[in-house]
């Protein structure tokens, strides 16, 4: 690397925004002009280029030592002598058990029916495999990475910008709904999945129904749920029906 | 320590999420891919911290790799498989130089060239010590700008500064990098 002069703040942040390609065409074809002619912008550049790069590998390095220490610090299951009567593990397995049992009991006794039915049948929807596309997917696709490792604060953050885009979009409405219902919030949920049962068209459409049913199940919206649920076409939904009647 | 049994991510999602350094995809791929690294390398003639040092030297070649394109997923393992095959090799390379000199049988050389790009090895020990040595809200801008890709207005948020600080901070951080890595070479 050489050693350039000092630059400017101003000199820098343009230099960085041409590396990390934020310039508007219309400024980078300019800067490009630019570096053709001057032979010590050329070299900034590439001295700039190199300690960006080096700058990030340096903090991946830090996040690879950050993933390395907790992979060492799960703990291991302490090992007994082999003739000494292994009472301990017992008993905290029963201890589990029995505090598993009760709060079981504690939570489930406390519910109402249509609460059972809903924890009975709900199972978040796995989320779908994206195909890298175009530019506006990207986003999509970041937050169904989110959605998928049980992260559905981070996603619903991400989609709900994208919303403002696509408004009517199904899919868009769809997982919005799912990752609200799973964060326990079957009203905003609702809302959402409506927008993808109208959608004739929609590949989610039935699946829509069905979560429409259970977040009105859980909201205590019985007759509504039954209708959505009819709609749904899932055998599950036939069985729910019959134990609420 | 614990293997998931199933890759939660598509190859295109993997792919993504490494060229964004998506932290819940670089640590998933770091954290279910190394036990099996250091079961190869503690199995011929390695410690665990020679199995870390390897791992950690493949998982970045894979993520320049990736980044420039030089490597694209053709199949269901794709990401993974190249990962240890590279942690692999390097292991391999390792146990023939002269650091550890023995005669043993091992399988046949391969094409190093393949593998590497990015910068001279001097000056990315250099630049890794130089990082280290920053103040802890140095390391942190630069961390959250350039690496997690934060924008400058989040980032002056975080540390409750006005943007217009915020990018002097880091325009400063630059600077003193700059500056170390300038003495180093003269």
């Amino acid at each position: 690397m050489d050693t350039t002069d000092n630059i400017s703040q101003q000199e820098f942040e343009r230099i960085e925004s041409y590396i990390l390609g934020l310039m508007t065409d219309e400024e980078k074809k300019s800067f490009e002009e630019e570096l053709n002619l001057d032979p010590k912008l050329r070299a900034n550049v590439k001295d700039i280029k190199v300690l960006l790069q080096e700058v990030e590998r340096a903090s991946l390095k830090e996040s690879l030592d950050e993933y390395h220490s907790e992979l060492k610090a799960t703990p291991v299951i302490p090992i007994l002598p082999e003739r000494q009567f292994k009472w301990k593990p017992l008993a905290i397995a029963a201890s589990v058990l029995l505090l598993l049992a009760v709060s079981f009991w504690v939570f489930v006794g406390n519910s109402t029916e249509n609460e059972k039915l809903f924890m009975a049948y709900y199972l978040p929807d796995p989320g779908m495999v994206t195909a890298m596309g175009t530019n506006t997917d990207y986003e999509f696709d970041r937050g169904m990475v989110d959605y998928k490792t049980g992260d559905y604060q981070a996603a619903i953050t991400r989609w709900e910008k994208l919303l403002a885009q696509k408004p009517d979009n199904d899919t868009l409405n769809y997982f919005l709904g799912s990752a609200f219902l799973a964060v326990g919030n079957p009203d905003q949920a609702k809302a959402y999945l409506e927008k993808t049962a109208q959608v004739e068209s929609s590949i989610f459409q039935k699946e829509a129904y069905w979560y429409l049913g259970l977040s009105l199940l859980k909201s205590e919206k019985t007759e509504e749920a039954i209708k959505f649920l009819q709609n749904s076409g899932r055998k599950e939904a036939t069985e729910i029906i019959e134990k609420l009647k | 320590m614990q293997e998931p049994t199933f890759n939660p991510f598509t190859q295109d999602e993997l792919i993504l999420g490494i060229k964004s350094n998506e932290p819940k995809v670089l640590k998933w791929l770091y954290q279910s891919q190394y036990p099996k690294i250091e079961k190869y390398v503690v199995a011929n003639n390695g410690d665990e911290d020679q199995a870390k040092d390897i791992f950690q030297e493949a998982f970045i070649t894979v993520w320049n790799n990736v980044r420039s394109d030089k490597f694209i997923p053709e199949n269901g393992t794709a990401v993974t498989g190249y990962l240890y095959q590279i942690a692999k090799n390097k292991w391999l390379d390792y146990l023939r130089s002269s650091k550890y000199q023995k005669t043993t049988n091992l399988e046949t050389k391969h094409d190093r060239s393949e593998e590497e790009e990015g910068n001279s090895e001097s000056l990315q020990n250099h630049m890794e010590a130089e990082f280290k040595k920053l103040g802890e809200n140095c390391r942190e801008i630069l961390k959250r700008f350039y690496f997690q890709k934060q924008t400058m207005e989040t980032i002056a948020e975080a540390f409750q500064w006005t943007e217009a600080t915020a990018r002097n901070n880091k325009y400063r951080c630059i600077q003193r990098l700059k500056e170390k890595v300038n003495t180093l070479k003269h």
